[in-house]
Order: structure tokens, then C-alpha cells, then sequence
């Protein structure tokens, strides 16, 4: 048989995705919702969370997104990963936890398609504040360069630790609109300290 | 875990990618494996033989471009002939001590691009001439580059690889000439539909390649006009008239040859089909809400239908087609090496809010001289079953 595309639980999650949302739903069948990404960008996903108040516990997250097979099967398979879990803990999945679950993704799908868990700390951040208890938001590490795709400092930091030496490597494994004047002025502020300017 | 069925159909609809060889031009080129393996430049009986063949398959093809035998050059295919076009002409310039500019148009193929910008390290200043919103040259913006007066080298595509347009190769050669720049076509895709005739063309060079024209991969052809100067761009035995140094892949020239005769002789007839075949497929996509076909209505390849699906990415719905057996390619980010949209797409939709949204959504559908009127049907099902279920997932629908 042909090798597909990407690894078998992809190609599970992207046929047969789990936990779709395919209506909108009415604003008080759930707790705390969150979007990211946008359709410039080529990947948006929206989440929703049924929260169990008491237990602060998920009980199901559903899900849409824009995307590609990547970025619609990571969404998917973080929707069965939460369900059940606390938000603390939901809080600790991050990008590659998601990728280690798919069995593997291509490395430059990883930083564009794999924004589920980004949405779902926003959601959880959104039910927080909900149910006023501002105190347990939490704002992802690191300082905000980009607010529609939630790009932290921390994360270009790892990138240039990973091996991107100049802007363009930057913007394109972050895959952001090259216009953005502001984050590439960051990006390179950010390359000239980690002494990788040229 | 549910089985996902795959179907073991195979519609293949991604003919500007690259088409079969035809059974009559693999007939020709089989001796020139077994039989005919000399050297052409090897001086003994064996050698002399294939060096007749292979003057004979160049005279076919000047036959076909109405051009001189010795105006063509044979090359590794569409790339290496858009290089030593692009290349070979600035490096005799750089010998005369002349720079300039060097233009293509803003949709051009990467490897006339790629070639454009790359003469940047050599002291040319590379142009890029815009498109309108079908994808054709802007011919008053050609027209205001040219008369600043510095321009060298001009390269716009004789139909577009993406959205199949058409453009006014002759008009183009007129403006060129008038101001003294020498102009290159790249007609690979053009090859199996369009008139190849150099005269009423005007070109001064032009790129062939035999994998878009039910010819072999990695072969290719260059035509240059007896006044233009090229110099080389690779060295060695001076083969090609020194341009292209290294043993002719005879079996490739050979099947190029046929493949381009047997090209030409049907193009009216296969023009005809696959323009009923193509335009089928175009209404009945353009049925689904919010679609829109990329590239002009008339001015267009037989074989081209391009198709932004808005809310559905492109990478997605690929590979929802290609379970049904159906194969086509997009012009979304996902999909290509440097994670860019197609900057063809983008830039017939730089007036439009978000070109991105029209790039990542888009469609090539190319059809071939093997597709059915029931392979359209099933494809517009296919599509139209994948829209709706990509799109009752999307958070951009």
C-alpha cells in the first residue's frame, strides 16, 4: 500500500474526526468557548468547553477548524485527550503532547497547525473569567508578540534555539502574514540578542 | 478504529503537473536504449547512426517552432532551458560589460523567478511586471518599464501552470522589441494546446519540456534566435553548441521529438474536447456557493479549471479527493515546500480583501487527454460531497 501523507492517527483523526461541533451552539450549552488562527493564516479553530463547575473538570470539548488535514486531526485528538481531565491539567497539554499523540507530524507542520492547545488554555482562561475568578487566569509564558495567532517570545526563543537563524526561517515556521511590520521588527530584536543577527 | 475506505478508482486530474508518456512515443524511444545506445559523438558507424536520429528529431522540432535546426538546443527539461535562457544571456552581457534590468511577470514559474531574482548577484536589477485580477500582463505597466530605457531581458510565460491563462506572447514581443529587449517565453504548458510557430510569436528564445506534453520527464528544449548571444551556464565536453555540455539523452530527444509531433498534430482536435470537458466541470463547480475560478474565462487552457472552495483549506479537501481517487493539486500554503500560498492566486486577488483566503482554498483540476465525461461526473460529486463535509467542520464557514 501507498504511504499516506502523514501518520495513520492522523489520517484516523482527519477522515473520522471525533467531538465536532457542526452547528453552532446556543450561547448557554456551554461554559467557556475560544477562537484562534485566522483564515489569512490558512489555519483558524474555534473550541468549545462543557465544564463541570464543581469538579472544574472538562467535560467534553468540541471543536471546528479551518485547516489542513494536520491541523483539523490535532484538534481532534485533543479533543478526546481533555475530556475528563481537570483544567489544570488540560492547561499542561501542550504542542508536543498533541504531535507525540498523532504518532508524529511533518517538523514544519508543527508551529501552524497545531494550535488546539493555544485555544483551549484561551478557553479556559474565558470560563475563568466567566465565573469571576479572575485569579486562575493564565497568560501563556512568555510575552505576547502576536495576539491572533498567540506567538510568545518564549516560543521564537525555541525556535532559534531549534536552529531558525533569520527572520524569514522565523515567519515562515510561525507561518504569520509577512506584512506585520511589529512582530518582524520583534523577530529581529529577538535574533540580535540571541546573537544571531547578521 | 474504523477502517477508512479508500477507493480504487484513479481519475487523474493533475496533467499540468506532469502527463503519461504516450504508447507511440515510448515504441520510439525503446531502440535508443537497447539497440541505438551509441554516443552521438563517437565518430565509428554506431555513433553516426544516432547522431542522423538525432539531427532528424531536431529538425522535427524546428519543423514545429518554423524555426532553423541549429536555433534549438536540447536541455534536462523546462527548468534547465528557463535557466540557460535567463543565465545565459546575462552572463554574455556581463562579458560586453552591459547590466540592467531583467523582468518576468509576477506569476512566472519559480524557475524563471528563482532565475530573475538570482541575476541580482551578477549586478542586474531584477522587475517583476504585474497581472490583472484573470492573471494576464498588465501591458501599460510593461510598457512604462520598458521605456525607462535600461531593460535587457523580459520573460512572460505562454499560459500559466496555476490558472492556465493565456497571454499575448505576440503583443508582448512587439512592446520588447521596440525597446530593444530581448524577450524568452516559457511555453511548457502551452505545448499540447497552443500554436508554437516562433515567427508569429515574435520570441526570441522559448522553453519546451516533453513531461507536459505526453513526452518523457527530464527533457527539454531550448529555441534561440540565430541573433541572440547566450553564453554558458555549465561547462564541459561543448556539447549543444557549448551550452549545454554533457552526453544528449538521445532516447528523451527522440521521445521530446514525437511527443511534441504527436502534440501538434491533435492540439485542435484534444483542444476541443477537453475545452467541452473543462467547462462541464467549471459550471457544474461553480454551482456550489461561494466558489470562484481563478484565471480568465476565455483566455485559458483547454485542460484548466482552478477553483477557490472559500471556508474549505485546500490541502483538505485534496486529500478528501484523493480517497475518492480523485488527483488534483492547490494552491494552499499546507501543502507547498516553503509553507507560501500560491503567489499566483495571490496576486490575481491583491485587489480582493483577503487573496490569502482565495490561495489557501484553491483547486487545480487538469484535465488530460485520458479523461471521461464520466470522470467529470464523478469528480464534480466528489467535490461537491467534500465541500460539504470540510465545510460543516470549518470555523471559517
Amino acid at each position: 500500500m501507498v504511504n499516506w501523507l502523514y501518520s495513520k492517527k492522523v489520517k484516523e483523526h482527519f477522515f473520522n474526526p471525533k467531538n465536532i461541533q457542526l452547528k453552532l451552539p446556543p450561547d448557554d450549552s456551554f461554559e467557556a468557548t475560544a477562537t484562534i488562527g485566522s483564515v489569512i493564516c490558512g489555519d483558524m479553530m474555534q473550541v468549545w468547553l462543557n465544564i463541570d463547575s464543581k469538579t472544574e473538570t472538562i467535560k467534553k470539548m468540541t471543536w471546528k477548524t479551518f485547516g489542513c488535514a494536520s491541523a483539523i486531526a490535532s484538534t481532534s485528538i485533543l479533543s478526546q485527550m481533555v475530556e475528563g481531565k481537570t483544567l489544570q491539567k488540560a492547561r499542561e497539554i501542550y504542542a508536543k503532547d498533541i504531535v507525540t499523540a498523532l504518532g508524529g507530524l511533518p517538523q514544519n507542520k508543527i508551529h501552524c497547525s497545531v494550535l488546539g492547545d493555544k485555544a483551549l488554555r484561551m478557553a479556559i482562561n474565558n470560563y475563568y473569567r466567566r465565573v469571576d475568578q479572575v485569579d486562575k487566569i493564565q497568560h501563556e509564558s512568555g510575552r505576547l508578540l502576536d495576539s491572533i495567532l498567540m506567538i510568545t517570545d518564549e516560543e521564537v526563543k525555541d525556535l532559534i534555539r531549534q536552529g531558525a537563524d533569520s527572520v524569514d526561517k522565523l515567519l515562515k515556521q510561525l507561518k504569520v502574514g509577512v506584512g506585520d511590520k511589529k512582530l518582524k521588527n520583534e523577530l529581529v530584536k529577538l535574533l540580535k540578542d540571541a546573537g544571531k543577527s547578521k | 478504529m474504523r477502517k477508512i475506505k479508500e477507493s480504487k478508482k484513479s481519475i487523474y486530474l493533475d496533467n499540468a503537473s506532469t502527463t503519461p508518456v504516450d504508447p507511440l512515443v515510448l515504441e520510439e524511444m525503446n531502440s535508443f536504449y537497447s539497440i541505438h545506445y551509441a554516443n552521438p559523438s563517437s565518430i565509428h558507424r554506431m555513433g553516426r547512426n544516432v547522431k542522423s536520429q538525432l539531427k532528424s528529431a531536431r529538425n522535427s522540432i524546428a519543423g514545429i517552432l518554423d524555426c532553423s535546426p541549429d536555433e534549438i538546443i536540447f536541455t534536462s527539461g523546462g527548468t534547465e532551458s528557463n535557466n540557460i535562457a535567463i543565465m545565459g544571456y546575462a552572463f554574455s552581457l556581463l562579458k560586453n560589460n552591459r547590466a540592467g534590468v531583467f523582468a518576468c511577470s509576477e506569476i512566472e514559474h519559480p524557475a524563471v523567478i528563482e532565475t530573475i531574482k538570482a541575476t541580482s548577484s551578477f549586478g542586474f536589477a531584477p522587475r517583476f511586471i504585474p497581472v490583472d485580477k484573470d492573471g494576464i500582463i498588465d501591458l501599460k505597466e510593461l510598457e512604462k518599464l520598458l521605456s525607462l530605457g535600461n531593460v535587457e531581458f523580459v520573460s512572460v510565460m505562454y499560459a500559466n501552470n496555476e490558472i492556465g491563462t493565456i497571454q499575448p506572447i505576440a503583443d508582448i514581443s512587439k512592446l520588447c522589441h521596440k525597446h530593444g529587449a530581448v524577450f524568452h517565453t516559457d511555453a511548457c504548458q502551452a505545448s499540447p494546446y497552443l500554436d508554437l510557430n516562433v515567427m508569429s510569436l515574435g520570441v526570441d528564445m522559448l522553453s519546451l519540456n516533453g513531461s507536459k506534453a505526453y513526452g518523457p520527464k527530464g527533457i527539454g528544449a531550448l529555441y534561440i534566435k540565430k541573433i541572440v548571444e547566450l553564453r554558458p551556464i555549465t561547462f564541459g565536453g561543448g556539447q549543444e553548441k557549448g551550452l549545454r555540455s554533457g552526453t544528449e539523452n538521445v532516447s528523451g530527444i527522440i521521445g521530446l521529438s514525437k511527443a511534441l509531433c504527436i502534440a501538434q498534430a491533435t492540439r485542435v482536435v484534444s483542444s476541443k474536447r477537453e475545452t467541452i470537458l473543462r467547462d462541464k466541470l467549471i459550471k457544474a463547480l461553480l454551482e456550489i456557493p461561494s466558489t470562484f475560478l481563478n484565471g480568465d474565462n476565455n483566455k485559458r487552457l483547454p485542460n484548466n479549471a482552478n477553483i477557490s472552495f472559500l471556508g474549505v483549506e485546500g490541502e483538505s479537501l485534496l486529500l478528501e479527493l484523493d480517497k475518492a481517487g480523485v488527483m488534483v493539486s492547490t494552491g494552499s500554503a499546507c501543502s507547498s515546500k516553503s509553507l507560501e500560498p500560491s503567489r499566483t492566486i495571490m496576486a490575481i486577488h491583491k485587489h480582493d480583501d483577503e487573496p490569502e483566503a482565495f490561495a489557501h482554498s484553491s483547486i487545480r483540476f487538469t484535465i488530460g487527454k485520458h479523461t471521461t465525461e464520466s470522470d467529470i461526473a464523478y469528480t464534480v460529486d466528489t467535490v461537491k460531497k467534500g465541500v460539504d463535509k470540510l465545510r460543516s467542520i470549518s470555523s471559517a464557514w
